[in-house]
């Protein structure tokens, strides 16, 4: 089997166990890169001299038998609005371009404590203000799946990477869905975990009472394992045996199966199906304020942002606003644009209390809603997205047709709730995936439920 | 909804330079997503308590 078809935790094995040195590792995946690059355009940012470096010290440790963490030297991607030391941090806005920041985001500063190797940073939507990539100021990435197509977004470039096996896992930052998004449409693990988990310092922000940082990979036990690096509290690993569904209480959520296309909902009762055969416990439950999470999200998000920029500077990512305030605002997309302006508006004594205060009230409700049905059951299972992914040529103009592609994933976001997206069948050559949300702080319960249904499906994840 | 004026106004506010955008395509753009967001107005929010802060783990 070639390398670039292990998962991120047998390749740590193999490299651990000497059967492969970190340098011919890196050197296998420059030319995989070189090759694959060129059609998929993920990544913003490449550095593989600094990968090599890296690799040259982690394989002399590994040689005079030093204890390694379990995804040392494996190779990972950044999302480009993550900062590492004085090198591009721009979140693929054109107002960012000259961000270098002078100190590191505090889960590349994790991961490179762990020795994963960084091979650079992704594409994404122009400050994360998108779900396509087509925002960034460098252009789209491509899908690997079919040609033409989006990676999702905002985190895009990370997915495409991890999909087109140029990287074992990558980080994203998920707001209103911009982890699950692209992993849902690229075949792949995405995780939103609960706010506050894991540090968001050094991350460009978007709207800081939602964003959140999580990991996109090939697997469910390597998500696990990306989690337990990054994550403040202690997660565990994950046990061998996977955990058993026998007897456990799952909802399904009516509303978002209704919102999703049929052949979508359909995938989604088959794999609940399979729950169900191990054991699960499937009930069907009503949320009915689930069709004004997005809407809501749309008013808090922007607000946040506009008011990001009215300020001096924000401490989680130091020198952000005097970089955005030193440029000339033209720069800004039209996206870009559209948001602030409309944040403005919110924010502003025009409007303040006619939206911005009454979707907080409404994230309240979807909160106590979601909560209050996480008490009865351990976990909610809805479709990722309504639709598997777009090809560009068929991508909805208007902004607000766009947004859609986040409507089932705003309440978790809105709430605060882990959500972790997988794999759950194909429909027309196409991957179609599944969000599951837990109680806060039940990441790696949902985790577990997650792998119960990749190990109950013996899911070998197919790459496009 | 929107006027022009109303627009500028607010890029003012957010000392946005919007001289280089096509200002009738931006004010429809802006007009749809207030209509977009205005249907949270459907759900009645008396005696809620606004959630305008999330709890971080330190």
């Amino acid at each position: 089997m070639s390398i670039l078809n292990y998962s991120a935790l047998e390749l740590n094995k193999l490299l651990q166990k000497q059967i492969l040195s970190v340098q011919e590792l890196i050197t296998a995946l420059e030319a995989h890169i070189m090759a694959t690059e060129p059609s998929v355009k993920a990544f913003v940012y490449l550095d593989l001299a600094k990968a090599k470096t890296a690799s040259v010290c982690l394989d002399e440790r590994i040689r005079r038998g030093e204890e390694i963490s379990c995804l040392a030297g494996v190779p990972f991607v950044l999302k480009a609005n993550m900062a590492t030391i004085n090198e591009p941090t721009h979140a693929c806005s054109e107002i960012l371009r000259e961000f270098k920041p002078g100190y590191n985001a505090a889960v590349a500063a994790k991961l490179t404590e762990a020795d994963a190797i960084l091979l650079g940073k992704t594409n994404m939507d122009a400050l994360a203000m998108g779900s396509s990539t087509v925002t960034s100021c460098f252009g789209p990435s491509y899908n690997p799946w079919a040609e033409n197509l989006s990676p999702g977004g905002s985190s895009g470039g990370s997915a495409a990477a991890v999909a087109a096996k140029e990287a074992w896992f990558a980080l994203g930052s998920d707001t209103g869905g911009s982890i699950r998004q692209p992993a849902a449409f690229c075949g792949l693990v995405g995780m939103k975990p609960t706010f506050g988990l894991v540090p968001a310092f050094g991350v460009v922000p978007l709207a800081p009472t939602l964003d959140q940082v999580g990991p996109i990979t090939r697997n469910v036990r390597d998500c696990a394992a990306v989690m337990s690096l990054i994550s403040k509290k202690d997660l565990g690993f994950m046990q061998e045996v996977p955990l058993s569904v026998k007897g456990l209480k799952i909802a399904v959520a009516k509303e978002y199966m209704e919102l999703a296309l049929p052949e979508m909902s359909d995938a989604v009762y088959k794999a609940l199906a399979v729950y169900e055969k191990e054991g699960a416990v499937i009930t069907e439950i009503s949320l009915p304020l689930t069709k004004y999470a997005l809407p809501a999200y749309h008013v808090i998000a922007p607000t946040d942002f506009a008011a990001l920029l009215s300020g001096d500077d924000y401490k989680n990512c130091p020198g952000f606003v005097e970089a955005v305030k030193a440029y000339d605002s033209s720069l800004f997309g039209i996206e870009e644009q559209r948001r602030i302006l409309m944040g403005h508006y919110f924010n502003s004594f025009m409007d303040h209390n006619k939206h911005y205060i009454h979707a907080c009230k409404i994230r309240r409700l979807l909160q106590d809603e979601l909560n209050s049905a996480l008490e009865k059951y351990a976990c909610i299972v809805t479709p990722t997205t309504c639709n598997t992914a777009f090809s560009y040529s068929k991508m909805p103009k208007e902004g607000k047709e766009m947004y859609k592609n986040d409507m089932l994933l705003a309440a978790a976001s809105i709430a605060g709730l882990p959500a972790v997206s997988l794999p759950c069948g194909i429909i027309n050559g196409l991957p179609a995936a599944m969000q599951i949300m837990g109680r806060p702080y039940n990441d790696r319960f949902i985790l577990d439920i997650a792998e119960a249904y990749e190990v109950a499906t013996a899911k070998e994840y197919i790459l496009y | 909804m929107f006027s022009i004026k109303q627009i500028m106004e607010l890029a003012e506010i957010a000392s946005l330079d919007i001289s280089n955008c096509d200002i009738e395509e931006l004010r429809a753009a802006l007009n749809s997503n207030l209509v977009y967001v205005s249907q949270i107005k459907e759900v009645d929010v008396t005696d809620v308590e606004p959630l305008t802060e999330m709890g971080r783990e330190s």
